[in-house]
């Protein structure tokens, strides 16, 4: 199956060709999880990934994945004030 | 006797310094009509009070093409005046005492001779050789203009006022400009204490007025006035006819024709007034004394101060605010030499409606972005981001990083460790500050520190501290043995019981690393708190490290102390 | 007795009378009310009317310290500015960093309390223990960075200072007080307050220090906290690298990042405006403020352009609001009003809400055109900037109201439905129609739709302290209520920043205060006095007429969002809010019960007013 996935803030350094908000795709094998992307795509790098969103939904590691799906991945940020 | 103001005139020139007057007599010279406005006596700012140096050398390389052109209108000035302006072309020597300064001076001869200039190396028999005056020990050597010299100041500046109203000029003194304007007319307008004219070509060379008078008038130019404190001695024997400076300290001093050594120093920025303090009196006087020997007796007859504009880089602005005003300003304490060319070549810009070429480079608009908010980006900048970025998300900031105070602890290995510091990564935040107030005296408190940072611009800012160099001036200086070596590696510290908080060693260190703290009555300084310096543990960018120094770092270190202790003692925190 | 963490003084500064005179404060407070926005709050209360004009000549206008500030404790470099708010008739308090508070500090003060009305334009010099009023007759109409210069010139190099701008010299009610150049405590027309007393500046040095009851204890407590807050990746890593608006895109792609004055949440042009187009535009360098690790200041420049210009920031919410909420993706032309609303002194957040506001209501057709003097219209960079400078002119009636804020703005138009806020004061960039923490903290903040007083979506999206969905109701009573208000209120009142509390607790706090002041401050304690400090302020607002009815948001914010990953979601408030009266211990029209008030001695207070 297809899905796209983009990467912000300072894990762009990870693949510097692509622009900024610039989808990647890739081809995973049905019933990829989220976790199996990242692996493909940032290599064994799981702490660095904070947080994940698949079209727009807040998702977890063990999230099942789906053709066409949009994924956005970010480490830790934050703002505003606690 | 003072002519009146006229209504209007041809050119009106604001400020009856040497800029002033000798723009006044070459405009005379062609055909001009010329009024100068003067709020008190002719030369009675910087210019009657200067050191009178007409030197090329250890200008910055901007200047230096219209020093050049300065020294040769100099020769010809006492035939042109008809006067005698006691000019003698007898050299310039800029001593070294300091041997952290031989290479920075070395280096600055290159350039200097790269542009053309007649310049070199002495070494310190050399020195002695010239002038044999000075004490043997306490050079290194020194660099060397044989064109240079200097000259009577205020001879010049009369001079020039006197060759002027010769020639029609007419010097109205005892009159305040108190505001300009540009009339659609073309004309410009000026409000003075005694009425208003009108002329189609104003010059300001009002000296340490300037800033006022054109904020007033809806211009702000980015300037600040700057003192410097002058001594002259009585008559004594010959000894030396060069011009001297200093290399590390504000000092000047030359020996007028008829025998009193006439010297200075003891920077002040920003001030406003022409007062003098007895401690850069005092601190003058003990340093000349410590270089001639033979002054060390004579009697002091008179001292005085003297304001100078100066610009964020050290050279003059000279451009036109709008057609037909021109403004030269911020000599930054160097501007007798360059003051009669100057004038010449306002002469020509007015009377040929152009800029001449010799003026590029001193156009106000370099500091664009100084004026807005004083910010200018540093190239330094993309290593402290690409560090950051690095550090985004491996947990903390690299390894050296010394929140854990055990990170703190010296590394094996011989070799004196110090904080070693990277101005790159300083964030200004001062938390080194609190932390070494707190470790030694129990408090947070933003003054009466070991360590400081200094505000180069708001986007440049470092700590400076002591260097504990091997050799150290502070202690050489001492004459109490109040500083001592002591406790792990070359720890200099301070020997409280000793210390009469004479300052001394405060003046020697051109480092900016020992000050007083006048609740204690002693010096104060870096002791690097036993091996485990608090600074470091709570520097969080890494600015600050506590490590083994190579010789090069230290170099470093040591320039960039050097000219950030200068802004420390100008209050720039 | 050594006082120590606090001076144990306040300065009272008479501007009718030009006199000034310095007084112990009574430190039996100092348990109750912590310092800065508790203790400055309380003094506020205690000393003017709060039903009294915001404008007047008898409101008073407090500058107050933490017992932290100063220090030396990581990020304690806050002061506050305590007064009733022109723009909303709310309790107001405003913080900012710098170095201004830390400086009033060594200067001997803990708080500097204004009162009454200079004829004239004045400024206050405070050197160490000496006062002085000087003529700021030529300081009117600077921008905040010359009057820093010119009043540094004519005082110390190294003084400090705080300044109005142009805005607030003419009162206009998005006015913020500006100190160390660029810095602003911005919100709820602080600003006006100081222009309305003809204050324009204050400048202080001081050479005195802060005293610390045990400073080992402290050092080791300050060292703590440094290391939690360089070990976070949050603090010391995505806020130096990129700033709040490392959240622009993260923010838009959840379908939560209000655009077009909140007609939408997803903003197609938000790329160019993100946190990442920032860095690579316009960054230069960052700063820090007094004794903070965490650096975020960020130094940028437009280099060239129509837009050029250089200053701090922009920030997650200026990016924001002058960028989706105006439909503007022109991040230079978004840097520009940004920097604009620091030379007058504005509210940025406010500023580009309220244009946002105009424009919707020129598209709507319910301005005229002539009104404004050119095409307003979502989208339109020039235009946006064009409303700036209208705004921070106060030229004309249309930048009159521009000035004054969205809420006036949209009343005067016969709309007032399209304002965005609560309490008239303008929304942030998290959609209370996604973050249902957000929808209730809006409706019940003390100063109105503010995100600083308890930031949900730090719960409900990074997962601090623990992640709880932000469309669940369950249980966000107790959420916004106490990990978020009331420790809010605790931290804005000791001098630390809360940007620290992304990587510390109450729990660093109070084990630096303990030792920093010698008194008994505990994490459980520290609870109390948030809640405490909370529902003061809200006594503050009833006195000053404020009722239940006035905890609501926009009507757009209970309909439904029209599209993105979020479409359907609309704020629940109505399910959450009576619960969260009750939980805070307050009756169904949301007045504090005697019950309550006894709890935290507030009962006299309560009645001292009355
Ligand atoms: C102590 C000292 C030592 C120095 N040593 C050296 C040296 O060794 N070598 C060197 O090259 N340079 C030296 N300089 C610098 C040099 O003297 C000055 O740069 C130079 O004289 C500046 O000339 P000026 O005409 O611009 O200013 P000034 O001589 O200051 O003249 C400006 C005049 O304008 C008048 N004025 C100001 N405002 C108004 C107004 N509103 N209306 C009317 N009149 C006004 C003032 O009264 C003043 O007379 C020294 C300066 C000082 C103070
Ligand atoms: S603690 Fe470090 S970053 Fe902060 S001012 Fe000192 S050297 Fe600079």
């Amino acid at each position: 199956m297809e899905v796209t996935v983009r990467l912000f803030a300072s894990l762009r350094r990870h693949r510097p060709d692509l622009a900024l908000g610039q989808p990647l795709t890739c081809q995973l094998p049905e019933r990829a999880t989220l976790a199996d992307l990242i692996q493909a795509v940032l290599g064994p790098l799981p702490d660095e990934v904070a947080i994940m969103l698949v079209n727009g939904q807040l998702q977890a590691g063990e999230q099942v994945l789906s053709e066409g799906d949009r994924v956005s991945l970010w480490p830790p940020v934050a703002g505003g004030a606690l | 006797m003072t002519p009146a103001l006229p209504d209007s005139s041809e050119v009106a020139i604001i400020g009856g310094g040497l800029v002033g007057c000798a723009a006044a007599y070459y405009l005379t010279q062609q055909g001009a009509s010329v009024v100068l406005i003067e709020q008190n006596g002719v030369g009675s700012g910087a210019s009657g009070r200067s050191g009178g140096g007409v030197r090329q050398s250890a200008r910055a390389a901007a200047e230096i093409p219209l020093a050049i052109q300065a020294v040769a209108l100099f020769s010809g000035l006492a035939d042109e005046l008809g006067l005698d302006i006691e000019y003698v072309q007898r050299g310039n020597l800029r001593l070294v005492e300091s041997v952290d300064y031989i290479r920075p001076m070395q280096v600055d001869i290159a350039r200097q001779q790269g542009q053309g200039l007649n310049v070199r190396w002495l070494e310190q028999s050399e020195v002695c050789e010239l002038a044999p005056a000075l004490q043997r020990e306490s050079l290194l050597g020194a660099s060397f203009c044989p064109t240079d010299g200097h000259a009577n100041p205020l001879k010049v500046t009369a001079g020039f006022a006197a060759a002027a109203r010769r020639r029609g000029a007419r010097i109205l003194t005892g009159c305040s400009v108190t505001g300009f304007r540009q009339l659609d007319s073309g004309l410009v307008q000026l409000a003075t204490t005694a009425g208003r004219l009108r002329a189609r070509n104003v010059i300001i060379a009002a000296g340490a007025g300037t800033a006022r008078l054109c904020q007033a008038s809806g211009f702000d130019l980015p300037l600040a006035n700057m003192r410097y404190e002058s001594l002259v001695t009585e008559a004594v024997r010959p000894l030396f006819d060069a011009m001297f400076g200093v290399a590390s300290a504000d000092l000047f001093f030359r020996q007028t024709r008829h025998g009193s050594v006439h010297f200075g120093g003891g920077l002040v920025l920003p001030a406003d007034d022409e007062t003098t303090t007895q401690d850069n009196l005092a601190a003058a006087a003990a340093h000349l004394a410590r270089l001639v020997p033979a002054l060390a007796q004579a009697n002091l007859v008179r001292t005085w101060g003297g304001l100078d504009p100066s610009t964020p880089d050290g050279i003059p602005i000279i451009d036109c605010l709008g057609d037909n005003l021109l403004v030269a300003t911020g000599f930054c304490g160097h501007g007798f030499a360059l003051g009669p060319v100057v004038g010449r070549l306002l002469a020509a810009w007015v009377t040929r409606g152009q800029r001449p070429a010799e003026l590029a480079g001193f156009e106000r608009n370099r500091f664009a972005g100084w004026l807005q908010t004083r910010w200018t980006p540093t190239g330094s900048f993309e290593a402290v981001l690409a560090a950051v970025a690095t550090q985004a998300n491996a947990p903390g900031p690299n390894g050296a990083h010394s929140a854990d105070p055990a990170a703190a602890l010296p590394q094996e290995g011989d070799g004196p460790h110090v904080l070693v510091i990277d101005p790159s990564m300083c964030t200004g935040c001062r938390s080194c500050e609190v932390a070494c107030a707190i470790h030694h005296d129990r408090v947070a408190r933003p003054t009466q520190l070991r360590i400081q940072v200094a505000y180069e611009r708001d986007d440049a800012y470092s700590p400076i501290v002591c260097l504990h160099c091997e050799e150290a001036y502070c202690m050489e200086a001492c004459p109490f043995e109040a500083l001592a070596r002591g406790g792990p590696g070359s720890v200099i510290q301070v020997v409280d019981k000793n210390c009469t908080g004479c300052l001394l060693c405060v003046d020697a260190c051109p480092y900016g690393g020992i000050s007083y703290a006048d609740d204690k009555g002693v010096v104060i300084k870096c002791d690097l708190c036993d091996g485990q310096p608090a600074c470091a543990a709570y520097c969080a960018p890494g600015a600050i490290r506590f490590r083994r120094v190579d010789p090069a770092t230290w170099d470093g270190m040591k320039q960039h102390a050097t000219q950030h202790a200068r802004l420390l003692s100008q209050g720039l925190t | 007795m050594n006082i120590s963490g606090y001076t144990g003084a306040l300065l009272r500064i008479d501007l009718s009378r030009r006199q000034a005179r310095r007084e112990p404060w009574d430190l039996g407070l100092a348990e109750r009310f912590v310092g800065g926005r508790g203790l400055a709050s309380y003094l506020l209360y205690r000393e003017q009317d709060p039903a009294a004009d915001a404008l007047g000549a008898e409101s008073k206008f407090i500058l107050g310290t933490g017992p932290l500030t100063g220090t030396g404790a990581v990020a304690a470099s806050r002061y506050v500015v305590v007064c009733k708010a022109p723009l909303t008739g709310t309790i107001a308090c405003s913080n900012s960093g710098g170095f201004f508070g830390p400086e009033l500090k060594f200067a001997g003060y803990d708080f500097a309390i204004f009162e009454g009305r200079s004829e004239t334009p004045v400024y206050v010099w405070i050197d160490d223990g000496r006062v002085e009023f000087r003529s700021a007759e030529k300081l009117w109409g600077l921008t905040p960075a010359a009057t820093d210069e010119q009043v540094r010139r004519e005082t110390s190099l190294m003084a400090k200072v705080a300044c109005i701008g142009p805005g607030g010299e003419k009162r206009s009610l998005l006015a913020g007080v500006v100190n160390d150049r660029a810095r602003l405590a911005a919100r709820s027309g602080v600003g006006a307050v100081l222009g309305s007393k003809n204050l324009k500046a204050v400048a202080v040095r001081g050479a005195g220090s802060v005293c610390l009851a045990d400073p080992e204890a402290f050092w080791l407590a300050a060292l703590d906290a440094l290391k939690k807050i360089v070990n976070d990746p949050v603090s010391f890593g995505s806020f130096r690298a990129y700033g709040t608006a490392s959240l622009v895109n993260l923010i838009n792609e959840m379908g939560a990042y209000p655009t077009r004055n909140f007609l939408e949440e997803v903003f197609a042009g938000a790329m160019p405006t993100s946190g990442e187009a920032i860095r690579d535009e316009l960054l230069l360098r960052n700063r820090a403020c007094f004794a903070c690790p965490i650096a975020c200041t960020r130094v940028t420049a437009v280099k060239d352009g129509p837009y050029q210009g250089r200053g701090e920031g922009p920030e997650y919410e200026t990016t924001w609001s002058f960028g989706a909420l105006c439909g503007v993706s022109d991040l230079k032309a978004i840097a520009k009003a940004h920097y604009l609303c620091c030379d007058y002194g504005l509210d940025a957040m406010s500023a580009g809400a309220t244009v946002a506001c105009a424009m919707e209501l020129f598209e709507k057709g319910y301005v005229p055109g002539s009104d404004i003097g050119f095409a307003l219209r979502f989208g339109d960079a020039e235009a946006m900037v064009a409303a700036v400078r209208l705004m921070g002119e106060r030229r004309g009636p249309f930048g009159a109201l521009l000035a004054d804020g969205s809420y006036r703005l949209a009343a005067h138009y016969g709309h007032p439905e399209l304002f965005m806020g609560v309490k008239k004061l303008e929304m942030a960039a998290y959609s209370p129609r996604v973050f249902q923490g957000m929808a209730l903290h809006y409706a019940t903040s003390n100063r109105g739709a503010c995100h600083v007083r308890g930031n949900t979506v730090a719960a409900e999206l990074y997962g601090i302290p623990k992640y709880v969905p932000p469309e669940t109701l369950d249980g966000k009573e107790e959420m916004v209520r106490r990990p978020f208000q009331n420790s809010t209120a605790f931290v804005d009142s000791t001098g630390i920043c809360l940007f620290s509390k992304f990587a510390i607790t109450h729990r660093e706090i109070v084990s630096m205060l303990a030792p920093a002041t010698g008194l008994d401050f505990t994490f459980d304690k520290s609870i109390v006095q948030g809640d405490r400090i909370w529902n003061l302020e809200r006594l503050f607002n009833l006195r000053a007429g404020f009722a239940a009815a006035d905890d609501t948001l926009p009507e757009r914010m209970l309909e439904p969002v029209p599209g993105g990953p979020r479409a359907g979601s609309r704020a629940q408030l109505h399910q959450n809010l009576q619960t969260y009266y009750a939980l805070r211990g307050w009756d169904e029209r949301g007045v504090p019960t005697r019950q309550k008030l006894e709890e935290l001695g507030l009962e006299d207070t309560w009645q001292v007013c009355r």
